[in-house]
């Protein structure tokens, strides 16, 4: 474990008249995966918006130690990198104009931008996709291309809503197997994530959110037991097999 | 191809374009006593279609690419409209200053109102912005001004009609034409649509970040509001300075995007130099081509766009839709 890369205290979002979050308050470490876990509709989206800086909140969000609301847009890019779950991008970009677009707001040298990029694309594997039309992916190489966008900030803190939604299991083994990797190599991942049996395998945090609430936080597999089980999804966890669940009753 | 290859055939294009244009006509240029007046009056009137064409393209570029939409036209921001609204009135007052024909008091008042109208609507569109509007909003903003500066535009048409010779401008003005356009109008427009032209492509790595979404583009580093508002500001500039030249022309700024992005690609610094070069030559064509009806003097330039550009506009929607189909 390492030092912390996002630090929240008591933080609340409020959408239109609607509290959606309610004083949250985790921390996760350089160096670690720590997953988001809740229902739908629980607020865990929300929260790693407001973590990337995208929604007003209150209470107070540290990224790398500097409070989130007083740094300027350029440097939130240098400390963080945030991949929705479903991204709009549907030009007929080059992957490698993809991936360059996370060098729009860096102000460096012709060299840094270039190498940045490169090592993205090679980190994750996409560098024989190049010349490819984003528009002509498969879901899979989509998700990983963006991942090498995110990855191309130099940010360590990356910040991903549902990674493997959509991916067969295939790529989603890859993908997770990608993201051991770059924490064992010091990036902080923060990462919404609906199957628990997911969540249980590959992360090494987990925190669990309920109605906008926090309702648990720890190491996951103290996390993803019976009780904050039960409580929060309403579901009773088979005690033999941690990818098996029943409805109580 | 390469920019560069694309660059120089869309150069010739231009080129060639304009001499066509030059030679096109009722007059003919063999006749001595006549040839410098028609070079400088058929000069003028190429100039303007090329500027009011590039300029078109170069707003519909930026328009597509603000709403992440290809089948959107500068003309979705209210500005087109209100530039011909500021046109039909300006025409209006200086019939009423002069007391005689409107077409002998135009040559100035006509822009200068054009350029207002579109101004007015920018400044509606940028007040909505100020109050947190995001695209939808601006969208259906523009929609709406759209309809209303219609309205009071085909209003005072309709009241012009009394004096044979000012409605006959008024529909005149509202169908399009660069005929009426002269050096001065050129000169007022030039400076306009090349610094609205170098800011669109100022904007291009914003707007390219925009594609992905405005929630995207901001986790990347781009000011969203500032690129929006901007974007806003140098269409209507744009739209008002073409509107200037050239009156209600339909189409160029949704067909040239469109026909230039599968060989140009998406990214936009890459397209507004060429879109300005394509919009500009097909807008010297269909001049020429409005000059060639036989039986007619002239058919008004929007006609003959709408003619062209909407046949066009629905190959190039199903060539798109086949290469979606082929992945």
């Amino acid at each position: 474990m390492g030092d912390s890369a996002v630090r929240t205290e008591r933080v609340q979002v409020t959408l239109g008249s609607r509290r959606v979050l309610h004083d949250i308050s985790f921390q996760a470490q350089y160096g670690t995966i720590t997953a988001v876990l809740g229902p739908n509709g629980a607020g865990k989206t929300t929260l790693l918006k407001a973590v990337a800086g995208l929604l007003p909140h209150g209470g107070r969000i540290e990224v790398a130690g500097q409070d989130l609301n007083k740094l300027h847009r350029s440097d939130r890019v240098r400390l963080l990198a945030y991949v929705p779950q479903v991204s709009l991008l549907a030009s007929p970009f080059r992957v490698e104009h993809v991936v360059q677009q996370a060098r729009y707001s860096l102000r460096t040298d012709r060299h840094s931008h270039h190498s940045a990029v490169e090592h993205a694309m090679e980190v994750v594997d996409v560098t024989h996709l190049r010349k490819r039309s984003f528009t002509r992916l498969s879901g899979g190489e989509r998700r990983r291309v963006l991942l090498a966008r995110a990855l191309a900030t130099e940010a360590k803190l990356i910040l991903l809503d549902e990674p493997t939604a959509s991916l067969d299991i295939r790529h989603a083994l890859s993908f997770f197997r990608l993201l051991r990797e770059l924490a064992a190599s010091g990036y902080c991942i923060v990462a919404v994530l609906h199957r628990l049996d997911d969540a249980a395998r590959f992360t090494d945090r987990a925190i669990l959110l309920k109605d906008g609430l926090l309702t648990h936080q720890g190491v996951t597999a103290d996390v993803i037991s019976a009780e904050p089980i039960r409580d929060v999804y309403g579901v009773e966890m088979d005690e033999e097999n941690v990818l098996s669940f029943r409805l109580p009753g | 191809m390469s920019a560069t290859r694309l660059h120089v055939a869309l150069v010739l294009a231009v080129v060639v374009a304009g001499v066509l244009a030059l030679f096109t006509g009722t007059a003919s240029l063999g006749d001595e006593s006549l040839r410098a007046t028609l070079l400088q009056l058929r000069g003028a009137r190429l100039s303007a279609a090329f500027l009011a064409g590039a300029a078109l393209s170069v707003g519909g570029v930026a328009v597509q690419g603000l709403f992440r939409n290809p089948l959107a036209s500068p003309s979705i921001l209210g500005t087109t409209a209100g530039a011909n609204l500021g046109g039909q009135i300006a025409l209006l007052t200086a019939s009423a200053l002069s007391g005689a024909s409107a077409t002998l008091a135009i040559e100035m008042v006509l822009p200068i109102g054009s350029l207002l109208g579109a101004l007015v609507a920018l400044g509606i569109l940028l007040m909505f912005l100020r109050a947190g509007a995001d695209l939808l909003t601006l969208l259906l903003t523009g929609f709406i001004l759209s309809s209303l500066f219609l309205s009071i535009g085909s209003f005072l048409t309709s009241m012009a009609q009394d004096s044979w010779e000012l409605g006959r401008t008024m529909v005149a003005w509202s169908l399009g034409s660069v005929s009426g356009a002269g050096a001065r109008h050129v000169l007022f427009a030039l400076p306009l649509i090349i610094g609205g032209t170098v800011a669109i492509w100022g904007w291009g790595h914003a707007l390219d970040v925009m594609l992905s979404g405005e929630e995207e583009a901001a986790s990347l580093g781009v000011d969203v509001k500032a690129t929006r508002r901007w974007v806003v500001v140098w269409v209507a500039v744009l739209t008002g300075a073409a509107v200037s030249l050239g009156g209600g022309v339909a189409f160029v700024g949704l067909i040239v995007p469109h026909a230039l992005r599968p060989i140009v690609g998406a990214e936009h610094r890459r397209l507004v130099p060429s879109a300005a070069l394509l919009g500009g030559a097909f807008l010297i064509a269909c001049d020429a081509l409005g000059r060639v009806v036989p039986g007619r003097s002239e058919i008004p330039l929007g006609i003959v766009t709408g003619l062209i550009g909407a046949p066009l506009f629905l190959w190039l929607l199903l060539r798109m839709q086949r290469e979606a189909y082929d992945g």
